[in-house]
């Protein structure tokens, strides 16, 4: 959506037109969706979490400056709301080592991409990397690298240090890495 | 003269993460990068690993249940009046 849209919808929206709200939170709700069930890891409270989401940003609107994107604020709300519905204060303290040492030998991946996406498994294997990440993790990680989200933009609605969130996405990507590579570096043998 | 690889690919871990944003300037990840050309090791994790990103990127992994989305709608109909309390 452009800038300009949004700010008309954000206008329109507050001078009464909840047809406008519509227009501004539906090409958001799958980003939202996504960010609560990786913080919930469960349907259900994901949904819960878009429409508190979506009605706190509906009470608030009057608060958004424009400082942040509409994007980054309303993900904002999102986490927090997908947090107090975990009755967490706080986020889980468990974390991923800090050192991670490279293998040894690591073998390539030299399948050809387009036939790895086409297996049917594709997407089932990289559900279950996800998974294996703690919270904090893979929540940082989907909004950077699935969301497509700037450093800047994730350490704004994860409310950590620049530094924190590079350090956080480096692990979780070499995490992912590591547990991808035994299903990619199969296709060699598969090939042979 | 030959350095010590195993040295080499630690320290040049810390490069690793700006590396894999692109920012490729710093002092450090010009010696990641002269060092990919000469590690082996090194070269298939980057590779690896930046496939990795690819596959995230290109595979939305959660996708937006069409039962979910109308019951936001409904939602937002039943809970947003059409017009604004003063
Ligand atoms: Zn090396």
């Amino acid at each position: 959506m452009l800038k300009t849209d949004q700010d008309a919808l954000i206008q329109a929206t507050l001078a009464g037109d909840p047809q406008a709200f519509q227009a501004l939170i539906e090409p958001h709700a799958p980003g939202v969706y996504g960010l609560a069930l990786q913080i919930t890891r469960n349907p259900a409270e994901a949904e819960e979490v878009l429409q508190d989401a979506t009605l706190t940003a509906y009470t608030k609107l009057t608060t958004f400056r424009g400082a942040s994107s509409f994007k980054t604020w309303l993900y904002r709300i999102a986490t927090n709301a997908a947090l107090m519905r975990l009755r967490k204060a706080k986020r889980s303290p468990e974390s991923l080592p800090e050192n991670w040492d490279r293998p040894a030998d690591p073998r390539p991946w030299t399948g050809d991409p387009e036939a790895w996406f086409a297996r049917e498994e594709f997407h089932q294997i990289l559900s279950e990397a996800l998974d294996s990440l703690p919270e904090i993790y893979r929540t940082t990680f989907w909004l950077r690298d699935v969301e497509g989200l700037s450093n800047l933009e994730v350490a704004e609605i994860m409310g950590l240090s620049l530094p924190a969130v590079k350090s956080r996405i480096l692990r979780a990507r070499l995490h992912l890495r590591d547990q991808l590579a035994p299903y990619f570096e199969e296709r060699l043998r598969d090939a042979s | 003269m030959h350095h010590d690889p195993g040295h080499d690919c630690s320290h040049l871990k810390e490069a690793l993460a700006d590396y894999l944003d692109g920012d490729l300037d710093t002092e450090l990840c010009r010696e990641l990068r002269e060092h990919l050309k000469d590690c082996h090791p090194c070269r298939v994790v980057v590779d690896s690993t930046q496939q990795t990103i690819r596959f995230y990127e290109k595979e939305r992994p959660v996708r937006l249940p069409p039962d979910v989305m109308r019951r936001l709608q409904e939602t937002l109909k039943a809970r947003i009046p059409p017009a604004r309390e003063p």
